[in-house]
């Protein structure tokens, strides 16, 4: 049927959905694939080198390098197809024909997937590893349902020919592992609970003693690096359990486990103390300093890791953190994103196009840079970049609608503009203060404007932070919040009458401006009077 | 504009150039159907220019266009020739079309719709990931049977419906008017085909190299004939008479032959013919086993004799008196169609309906 290497070869395959979640400290598996691709002669060894060095470099966001990797893989079985038909070969034919498909899925090429997986699957369906790359690629293509039923068969197909050996133990998990990481992204509380079932069987079986010769010798030769498609038995163990423990843990985490994923984690981070998406959880689930120091090291061990980028914008929106101090591209990515997260997009741009000039490249940095373009409401320059190719399709169509929305938003003026002048104070709506400051933020209000709000008195529920002083007839305050806007006035104010912090009130204010304060974009207000 | 090719004679049909494509067979998104009452090509487009069109006067004019699927991989037309259906495998859907006017309806499938046949009024849509047997009455109501993982194959009989499951290796006989499932015999797993006449099953088991042939009454096996060494696509030549079983057309892309080969036979009658691995290569009746610089993986069959073609070249031959002639290279599987007297396929370099036709 097939030789053990290139079943392990195709069985991993199943991974490499999961690689763009940021592999990083990538440099070894990068290296390790280099000397592969330098040694080997065999087309299915340098195939698979090519689909895990796309694999890599799409988790460092280097897009055109990660197309460049797959499409020479697609050429290569492209061209081993033809190969193997005229030496009437025809197991290697379907193989090919596998391996083309998963490279055209990476390419975003669907139908062609489909139709190479497919020709495979007509030559040999009784084959586990067609099936599993068939799944891998619908995984790719999100078609969960037809991911889902490739994965079952394999399974189906394994079981019933798997003997004691350790590689078809191993293959069987392989395989269990595909079905386990397709139902995951099914969504069905059903499908959830078998992927959980599933990978815990997997962790067990990983630990029998069937394996521990492969243990000893990922010990004997250090082995740590984790690939998408693997050669060896050892390789496909170490992977295999990694991702197996990375995809329960996230199970856990995400139905509120949070120490069954940190001990998952901790499985993970025992083996590799830089494996990027196990800092990152760690992360996650931690709290105060110890969270920020996880960041740190996910973001060292992997920079430009699209989805440690979200997780880590996500995280400061809900929490201050004193600016990152260290050196690297980590240090300068994770800052850039403290730095936007304050409003303060010239500076992030700037830390972000130094980077860019080593990196020209890599999509992360692009989509940061566009995205600190569109927020600081230079929308040709936002659209010159986003024209530009290399971007992945579903990151630059989320970046298109950010910038249609934001230049809908600019083109939107606050309502108080166009109102009649009373001597009344205007009631300050959050949909004219959002755009008012947005308008201030990217110097897009004309001198008439700002004239006008120099002389506007409005009026606005806020919250008032701690009192700054208080005597039996006066309150003292000095900032607050203003719907979800901190506020904070020149001086401290007095107002007459006992008043709450923390509670609502109607103040009457003047807009002097932008600030900020301790780090954060602060409104600054000249109070006139308040009310409970 | 539509050029058809078409072809006085056999001969005539060896002269001529072959159109080159440029694009790999695999990575052209469109399926033709031929509907046979009328005349008519049924052409789906998928990727930039989706569209299906319907061509009459033999191929040669656009009768209507309509808006189509991303990724067309089937077209089947009803036996009346009043209605078709486009199959969108890899999206979940199908485009059942009104033959005269084009006007359609969108079907969502359950998963991987990879078989459909039109029975009576009733279109039946086998979904392989989906486990699912779909009925689409006329009025849109939709029934459906569970059927086993990996059911491929599906094939119209006369007075039920046969599906197939890789997996399983089973054989179920489905009546389609209850949409049950009446019987299940297994024969054997991983078939590359299931053909039927009105008698017979047949399924192609290349990792045995060997064709089963099974009862459609009893739904049992009858026989196994050894056939090349990976026979892959088979086709019903004839049916046969009284004194003789009918003839197989096997594809063995292998041997790089299509094995001409008798339905039925007893095992010394196999024997003395030659059926067996062991005589892989020498042919079978051979000046009617033709042979093919590529090797092919699929043959048709009809009265004017047989089309065969390479899935990895998109090589499409047409095969007479035991000569096969090359006609076409870089056709996707799903771009060929029979009609009554040739083939059509859809140029994806020329945007042209090609035909190619035998007149002896």
């Amino acid at each position: 049927m097939r030789a053990p290497a290139l079943l392990m070869l195709c069985a991993l395959a199943a991974f490499v959905a999961e690689a763009s979640e940021g592999r990083a400290t990538s440099d070894f598996e990068i290296a390790a694939m280099n000397r592969q691709l330098e040694t080997s002669r065999d087309a299915f060894s340098r195939i698979a080198a090519h689909m895990n060095l796309g694999d890599l470099q799409a988790g460092r966001g280097n897009q055109t390098a990660a197309r460049s990797h797959y499409e020479t893989a697609r050429t290569l079985a492209e061209e081993e197809m033809g190969s193997a038909r005229k030496s009437s070969a025809l197991r290697r034919y379907a193989r090919a024909a596998s391996w083309a498909g998963l490279s055209a899925a990476k390419l975003g090429r669907g139908g062609e997937a489909h139709r190479l997986l497919e020709e495979a699957l007509r030559y040999d369906s009784d084959s586990t590893g067609s099936w599993n790359v068939y799944a891998s690629a619908m995984t790719v293509l999100e078609k969960h349902t037809h991911s889902v039923a490739a994965a079952r068969n394999a399974v189906t197909i394994a079981s019933r020919s798997a003997g004691d050996s350790v590689p078809d133990a191993l293959d069987l998990n392989i395989y269990r592992y595909a079905l386990a990481s397709a139902l995951s992204r099914t969504e069905t509380a059903s499908a959830g609970s078998e992927a959980e079932t599933l990978l815990g069987q997997i962790v067990l079986a990983l630990s029998d003693r069937q394996f521990d010769s492969l243990r000893r010798k990922v010990a004997r030769d250090e082995q740590f690096e984790i690939f998408s498609s693997t050669r060896t038995d050892s390789s496909a163990y170490l992977s295999l359990l990694n991702r197996t423990r990375l995809r329960l843990a996230k199970i856990y985490e995400e139905s509120g486990r949070a120490e069954d994923a940190r001990l998952q984690y901790r499985a993970v981070l025992a083996d590799r103390i830089d494996d990027p998406a196990a800092l990152a959880g760690m992360a996650r689930l931690a709290s105060g300093d110890e969270q920020h120091r996880y960041f740190a090291e996910s973001f060292d061990a992997s920079p430009f890791s699209l989805a440690l980028v979200r997780q880590y914008e996500s995280f400061l929106s809900e929490r201050e953190v004193s600016p990152s101090t260290r050196r690297g591209n980590g240090a300068t990515v994770q800052r850039a994103i403290e730095e936007a997260s304050r409003n303060r997009h010239q500076n992030a741009l700037d830390l972000l196009q130094t980077l860019e000039a080593s990196h020209p490249d890599n999509s992360t940095l692009r989509y940061l840079i566009i995205r600190s373009h569109i927020n600081s409401a230079e929308f040709a320059r936002a659209r010159e970049q986003l024209e530009r190719r290399g971007l992945p399709a579903e990151i630059a169509g989320e970046l298109r609608k950010d910038l249609a929305l934001a230049e809908k938003a600019a083109s939107r003026v606050p309502s108080f503009f166009n109102v009649a002048r009373t001597n009344e104070p205007l009631r300050l709506s959050p949909d004219d203060l959002s755009l008012l400051v947005a308008r201030i933020r990217t110097g897009t209000l004309t001198p008439e404007q700002l004239a006008l709000v120099d002389t506007l008195h409005f009026v606005a529920p806020v919250a008032f932070e701690d009192v700054t002083s208080r005597d039996a007839e006066t309150t003292t305050f000095q900032a607050g919040s203003l719907y979800d806007q901190r506020f904070r006035f020149s001086s401290p104010a007095t107002f007459t009458g006992r008043f709450e912090a923390g509670t609502p009130h109607e103040l009457e204010f003047q807009i002097l401006g932008i600030s900020e304060t301790d780090g954060r974009e602060t409104l600054l207000l000249q109070p006139w009077r308040v009310s409970s | 504009m539509i050029n058809p090719l078409r072809l006085a004679s056999f001969a005539i049909l060896a002269t001529i150039a072959v159109a080159e494509l440029s694009a790999s067979p695999f990575a052209q998104s469109v399926a033709v159907g031929w509907n046979r009452h009328d005349a008519q090509a049924i052409v789906a487009r998928g990727g930039a220019n989706r569209s299906i069109a319907a061509y009459g006067n033999g191929g040669s004019e656009l009768l209507w266009s309509a808006s189509g699927p991303a990724e067309p991989a089937l077209v089947v037309v009803s036996n009346d020739g009043s209605r078709s259906v486009v199959l969108d495998t890899i999206n979940d859907l199908a485009f059942l079309i009104a033959t005269k006017d084009g006007t359609q309806r969108r079907i969502s499938t359950a998963a991987s719709p990879v078989a459909a046949v039109f029975y009576g009024n009733e279109l039946f849509i086998l979904c392989r990931d989906g486990r699912e047997l779909q009925r689409v009455s006329a009025d849109g109501n939709v029934k459906t049977l569970a059927v086993a993982p990996d059911t491929t194959f599906m094939r119209k009989g006369k007075d039920a419906i046969y599906v197939y499951s890789r997996l399983e290796g089973t054989v179920t006989e489905v009546d389609p008017s209850s949409l049950t499932a009446v019987r299940t015999q297994v024969f054997a797993s991983a078939a590359s085909d299931l053909e039927i006449d009105g008698r017979s099953g047949y399924l192609t088991i290349p990792s045995a190299g060997v064709v089963i042939v099974f009862s459609l009454a009893e739904l049992k096996e009858r026989e196994r004939l050894s056939v090349g060494t990976i026979p892959l696509d088979l086709s019903v030549v004839s049916d046969g008479g009284v004194l003789d079983a009918g003839s197989l057309a096997v594809a063995d892309p292998s041997s790089r032959r299509v094995w001409m080969s008798e339905k039925s036979q007893s095992g010394a009658a196999a024997f003395g013919r030659g059926f067996l691995r062991g005589l892989i290569g020498l042919g079978l009746y051979a000046p009617r086993s033709s042979e093919y610089p590529t090797g092919v993986d699929r043959v048709w069959a009809e009265t004017w004799g047989l089309a065969a073609y390479d899935s990895s070249s998109g090589t499409l031959y047409l095969v007479s008196k035991g000569k096969a002639t090359k006609v076409a290279s870089d056709v996707p599987a799903g771009a060929i169609a029979l009609t009554g007297r040739g083939v059509t396929w859809w140029n994806s370099a020329t945007n042209r309906l090609e035909l190619a036709e035998i007149r002896h």
